[in-house]
């Protein structure tokens, strides 16, 4: 028992160090070619001249300066954000569809299945077409508006659902039949968006180009907010996963504990879908993967997915922009070129052994 | 002293099937075997002791307070409950599984104590699992998992255990492995209450017995009081002879061809 307890500590410490190395990796490659000392040098610069000021060292405080600006901006300002909301983006949508499996007991479930995507693609849409853009008000606006058609869609579905006593089935199905609605309202705005066109469209494709500070500050709180009350719950969703009536035997509060989850999922889904569009199989692919490896008790496979996720969407973000430079593939079809093979793989071993 | 109370409860699943005017008292330290024909309510009444389903009329108390009013921790702390088929998607271990059932003992973010892994480990020992440690739930036979719920139920530590057909899937040997293990915790203290579908290891282990036709108590007492010629031929509605056990004198059903 103990030395299972740290063999798992390693792995998180692994993943957590693929995670910086990732991002590094990330930030250092893209079309205008900058030399990694010149990235080591932006990225230590700070501490390393801090503490020059502080010894007085005039080599330390000297250190980094050499670092043209056009490249510490690209850095800093083009590729750090950018990698950074990809990686807020993948942990959102790994957190988002371990808990709805964990919720719908199904291994299968992925964070759009009751229909949260494309309520947020319409939220999300409808702002845009009211003409707010990626500025200061619309950074906070457009991942509201997104969050509020997530929910709304959630509502709808959970509400459909309620006849004949609520099982997952029901809301399975009430989950299609909103999605198909939603998706013609969403149909419908494009048809009608006009000189939005193109940003709307654009959007849905799903990527990360032109992310900045503002998507990741925008959509932090959200993803804190919804992982702190997931982590929170992660022991009632092993039971929740056994059925309500066993879950509720072992003292949770079934209908409580889950419209919370319910919420705390539809909140990542939407932060993440508010910024870039829907990008499917990762909610799928990496908690199912990480299950297979570490089985499926919540409070072990909850960090492990995240960080899985956020590795998993950066990385196919540095493909979408890399595999046919200079122009840029959407993340989607990344995700689901790799992850759909990649599912199957799980699944046939599965039946294997 | 009364544990777990139902007054005059009446409950239905929509108009088709009902339980009526519902009086048990389970007191600390009862085995009280439920019996009676499929279908006659013998599970809804377990679901209605442990609080899954609210009555419709008339109350539940758990130590004299509404069950429904209580905690569902607290709760859990004190009534567990086996019940019949439970099934999951996921590849959880048998200890996993065990280790679920500390949760009503255990704060949001604390971890298992030395405590919590002894509590497994007794339940575990209680059901023969320890060599099913690290066995898949998900693999395992009927009756296997069978006994992993009830280790499940025993690591919550409860006064009182609340089974639905422990034993359905279980062959003999099993059958009576569960039964003993049944009046083990009995004998230590456990408050028992099981539906069963066999009358005659019923007649055997229980104290007390309660049979039940179309949602009423017929007839509660001692084995020797329910299990009559008259009054199993009024429950199930096909002829028996009662013959007393060979051992243990107690009575004994046997089918007329």
């Amino acid at each position: 028992m103990q030395r299972k307890v740290k063999s798992r500590a390693w792995a998180y410490l692994g993943l957590a160090l693929l995670l910086v190395l990732v991002l590094f990796v990330c930030v250092a490659i893209g079309s205008v070619r900058i030399p990694l000392s010149a990235l080591v040098k932006t990225v230590f610069s700070p501490l390393v001249n801090a503490l020059g000021e502080l010894f007085s060292l005039p080599a330390w405080q000297d250190f980094g300066q050499d670092v043209p600006d056009t490249w510490r901006t690209i850095l800093l300002r083009l590729r750090l954000p950018r990698v950074a909301v990809a990686m807020l983006a993948g942990v959102a949508l790994s957190l988002a569809g371990a808990t709805m499996q964990g919720l719908l007991k199904n291994p299968l479930a992925d964070p759009y299945i009751l229909g949260v995507s494309s309520g947020a693609a319409v939220g999300a849409a409808a702002a845009m077409l009211m003409g707010l853009s990626w500025n200061l008000l619309g950074a906070f606006a457009i991942p509201a508006a997104a969050f509020a058609g997530g929910i709304g869609s959630l509502v709808m579905v959970y509400s459909l659902s309620r006849g004949g006593g609520r099982s997952v089935l029901n809301m399975l199905l009430a989950g299609v039949a909103v999605s198909t609605f939603l998706g013609a309202v969403l149909s419908l705005l494009i048809f009608f968006s006009g000189q939005q066109l193109q940003q709307v469209v654009f959007w849905m494709m799903g990527g990360f180009s032109g992310c900045n500070w503002f998507h990741f500050l925008s959509i932090l709180p959200f993803l804190a907010g919804g992982s702190l009350v997931i982590f929170w719950h992660s022991r009632e969703l092993d039971a929740l996963a056994l059925g309500d009536e066993q879950a509720y035997y072992m003292g949770v509060d079934v209908e409580r504990v889950r419209h919370r989850l319910l919420w705390a999922s539809a909140l990542l889904t939407a932060s993440a879908v508010s910024v870039c569009g829907l990008i499917g199989f990762v909610g799928l692919v990496v908690p199912h993967a990480m299950r297979l490896i570490g089985g499926p008790v919540h409070r072990n496979l909850l960090p492990a997915a995240a960080l899985a996720g956020g590795i998993f969407m950066a990385v196919a973000d540095l493909l979408s922009r890399v595999v046919l430079a200079p122009t840029e593939l959407p993340v989607g079809v990344i995700t689901a070129l790799v992850g759909g093979p990649f599912f199957l793989y799980l699944l046939k071993k599965r039946r294997v052994s | 002293m009364v544990l777990l109370s139902l007054e005059a409860v009446d409950f239905s699943y929509g108009n088709s099937f009902r339980l009526e005017d519902i009086n048990l008292g389970v007191e600390r330290g009862d085995f009280i075997g439920i019996i009676g024909p499929n279908g006659s309510g013998k599970s809804t009444l377990i679901k209605l002791m442990a609080g899954y389903l609210s009555p419709d009329k008339g109350t539940v108390c758990l130590e004299g307070q509404l069950l429904a009013k209580l905690e569902r921790k607290a709760v859990a702390r004190k009534v567990a409950v086996v019940s019949q088929g439970v099934q999951t998607g996921f590849a959880f271990t048998v200890e996993e599984m065990v280790r679920l059932g500390r949760l009503p003992h255990l704060g949001r973010w604390s971890n298992e104590g030395p405590g919590d892994a002894a509590a497994v480990g007794r339940a575990l020992a209680q059901t023969r699992l320890e060599g099913y440690r690290s066995r898949l739930f998900s693999r395992l036979s009927g009756g296997e998992a069978q006994r992993v719920l009830m280790a499940q139920a025993l690591a919550q530590e409860p006064d009182i255990l609340l089974l639905d057909e422990p034993t359905t899937y279980m062959d003999m040997a099993f059958q009576k492995e569960m039964f003993s293990l049944m009046a083990r915790l009995n004998h230590e203290g456990i408050t028992v209450v099981a539906v069963l579908h066999d009358v005659n290891m019923a007649s055997l282990y229980c104290k007390e017995l309660v049979a039940i036709r179309q949602g009423r108590i017929l007839v509660k007492g001692n084995p020797g009081e329910v299990i009559t010629r008259e009054n199993i031929e009024a429950i199930f509605g096909t002829a028996v002879a009662i013959s007393p056990h060979p051992v243990t004198g107690r009575p004994q059903v046997t089918m007329l061809p």
